[in-house]
């Protein structure tokens, strides 16, 4: 039996988030495909156990977060080893205007802890609910909210102290965030 | 053009009800700090976001189901 198309073009349209959500995990390109690549394969052989006219997106996260969570148990010293480069191989991503500041941006969210990083990159990156995020995660709703709402306070401690030993604030970046939210 | 990722809610639409978590120490962010830290943080997803579906995992599943298609037809 071949795969509905319906089903093969909503994993695909998924597979962009699935990336960045991947790379937030693990902090590595190249790593983070593969676990895409893992968690197609897996959503593939268990395509039955996915119920029509559900969230596809939120199913294949949970598949790949599964996967990553059972890597890491096993190579847990090899990614102990890789931590410390995590801020390393994200500067291998595409280059951004106000790149500056993302970079800081980048070396703090990389410095928060996994539970954390994951939570805040669920909710408030990929756009997932609360409870979407604690279906992922396979957590309480109100775990994730106090994930969230401590990497957001660990991150604005971080970017605060690195904001005042480095930049002032930018005037343009002011009146972006006083403005309009997009880019 | 590869296709958009679904962006199954308005993204960072959860400011509002943040008071819930809010209770914990230090846990008075501004207005300003968490904005800054929502656009930063959708500016770094986003970035890999736009790029789109490499073509490997195109490749990928039409692989996987060429292989399922064959070994369903040989039962």
């Amino acid at each position: 039996m071949s795969l509905d198309p319906s089903l093969r073009d909503a994993m695909l349209a998924a597979v962009p988030s699935l990336r960045a959500f991947a790379i937030s995990l693990c902090g590595n390109v190249d790593r983070a495909d593969d676990l895409v690549q893992e968690a197609l394969v897996r959503a593939l052989s268990n395509i039955d156990s996915f119920e029509p006219g559900t969230n596809m997106p939120a199913w294949l996260f949970t598949i790949l977060r599964n996967q990553f969570r059972s890597d890491y148990r096993k190579r847990r010293r090899e990614v102990e080893d890789a931590n410390g480069k995590y801020a390393e191989s994200l500067k291998s991503l595409p280059e951004q205007p106000g790149q500056i500041e993302l970079s800081e941006f980048r070396r703090a969210l990389s410095e928060l802890p996994q539970d954390q990083r994951e939570a805040l990159v669920l909710v408030g990156a990929s756009g997932f609910s609360y409870e979407e995020a604690a279906n992922i995660c396979g957590c309480a709703v109100g775990t994730i909210k106090s994930r969230v709402n401590r990497a957001r306070t660990r991150l604005s401690e971080m970017l605060a102290i690195r904001g005042a030993e480095d930049i002032g604030p930018d005037e343009q970046t002011r009146s972006v965030l006083t403005g309009t939210d997009s880019p | 053009m590869p296709p958009k990722a679904p962006a199954t809610q308005p993204i960072y639409d959860d400011r509002e009800s943040e008071p819930e978590g809010a209770h914990l120490p230090n846990a008075r962010l501004g207005p300003e700090i968490q904005a800054k830290i929502g656009l930063q943080l959708r500016s770094l997803y986003n970035s890999i976001v736009d790029e789109g579906t490499p073509d490997r995992f195109v490749r990928l599943l039409d692989q996987l189901d060429k292989d399922k298609g064959t070994k369903g037809s040989q039962e």
